[in-house]
C-alpha cells in the first residue's frame, strides 16, 4: 500500500513537472474524437456498400482501431520526446547543469510515454463501442439493421459526451458544445450517406 | 558537561537556483521530510525566464547536509551559497 503510494506521489510529480495535465487532455479528446469519426465512416460506409456480414465490420474496425492506436502512440511518443529533450536541454543551459539525474529528466522520459499510451488508448474506446453491437449480432443477439442502428446512435452519443466533457473543462454550456459535436457526426453521415447514394 | 556533546546542525541558510518546476510546493514538502528537518521556509528572490532564485531557511536538530544537498540535486536545484549556519551541542 505504501509503495502504491509512492507510485502515485511519483506520477504526480512527473506530471506536475511536465506540465501534462492539459496536453493529456487534449490529445485524449482529440483522439478520441478522431477513432469515433472514423469509425463512423467505416460503418457508414459499409453500409453504404450493403455489407451484410458483420464479421466484416469488425474486422475492418479492429484493424481501423489498432491502426489508430499504433499511430497515435508513435506520433505523439516521437514528438512529445523531441519537443521535450529541446525543453530540457534549454534549461540545462539556463542552470548550467546536468539534469539528467534529476526528476526534471525522468518527468522528460516519462511523459511523452504517458501521453503516448493516452493517445494511443483514446481512440480504441468510441471504436470498439461502436464495434460492440456487430460483435453482438455475430452472435446472434441482434438483427444486421439492429446493428447498424445501434452502433451509429451510440457513436452520436459518444461524440455529444466528447463535446460535453470540452464544455465542462472550458466552464461554457455542456449543451452547446456536445450538440456541435454531434452535429459534425452527423454532417458526416450525411455525407457519407449522400455521395454513396450516388 | 554541558558544552561536550557532539554538534549538530540546527539551521542552514541558503541561496538556490532552481526551475520554475518542481515548485517551491513540491520542493518544501521533500525537504520537510529529511531526517532532522522541523521548519521549512522558502521565499522567492527573483524570478527569470527559465529559473528563479530562492532563499530556502531550514531549521530543526541534527538534519545532515549531505541528504538536503541531494534533495536539492534531486529536484534540478542547485545551491549557490550556504548564508548562514546555525551548529548546536547537544
Amino acid at each position: 500500500m505504501r509503495r502504491l503510494r509512492e507510485v502515485v506521489e511519483k506520477f504526480r510529480l512527473y506530471s506536475s513537472v511536465s506540465e501534462m495535465g492539459e496536453i493529456g487532455r487534449r490529445y485524449f479528446v482529440i483522439n478520441a474524437f478522431d477513432g469515433a469519426m472514423v469509425i463512423l465512416g467505416v460503418v457508414l460506409g459499409a453500409f453504404v456498400a450493403g455489407a451484410r456480414d458483420p464479421s466484416m465490420i469488425v474486422s475492418a474496425g479492429l484493424g481501423g482501431m489498432l491502426a489508430m492506436g499504433i499511430s497515435g502512440f508513435a506520433g505523439v511518443y516521437i514528438s512529445e520526446r523531441a519537443e521535450r529533450i529541446k525543453r530540457l536541454k534549454d534549461l540545462e543551459k539556463a542552470m548550467l547543469a546536468d539534469l539528467g539525474n534529476s526528476v526534471i529528466g525522468d518527468a522528460t522520459r516519462f511523459a511523452p510515454v504517458a501521453l503516448a499510451v493516452i493517445d494511443g488508448i483514446a481512440p480504441a474506446i468510441p471504436a470498439f463501442v461502436a464495434i460492440l453491437p456487430f460483435i453482438l449480432c455475430l452472435r446472434g443477439a441482434m438483427l444486421i439493421e439492429q446493428a447498424y442502428a445501434l452502433s451509429i446512435l451510440l457513436t452520436l452519443v459518444l461524440l455529444f459526451l466528447l463535446g460535453a466533457l470540452l464544455g465542462r473543462l472550458s466552464g461554457e454550456n455542456v449543451f452547446i458544445y456536445g450538440f456541435v459535436t454531434t452535429f459534425v457526426g452527423l454532417a458526416t453521415a450525411a455525407l457519407i450517406l449522400g455521395l454513396g447514394g450516388n | 558537561m554541558g558544552d561536550s556533546g557532539s554538534p549538530i546542525l540546527t539551521k542552514v541558510v541558503l541561496d538556490v537556483l532552481k526551475p520554475h518546476k518542481p515548485s517551491i510546493l513540491e520542493l518544501g514538502e521533500v525537504l520537510g521530510s529529511v531526517d532532522g528537518v522541523k521548519t521549512v521556509n522558502i521565499v522567492i528572490r527573483e524570478v527569470d525566464v527559465e529559473t528563479e532564485t530562492i532563499k530556502v531557511v531550514l531549521e530543526g536538530s541534527g538534519f545532515k547536509y549531505k541528504e538536503i544537498r541531494d534533495v536539492m540535486e534531486k529536484f534540478g536545484a542547485k545551491i549557490h551559497s550556504v548564508d548562514e549556519v546555525v551548529v548546536e551541542k547537544r
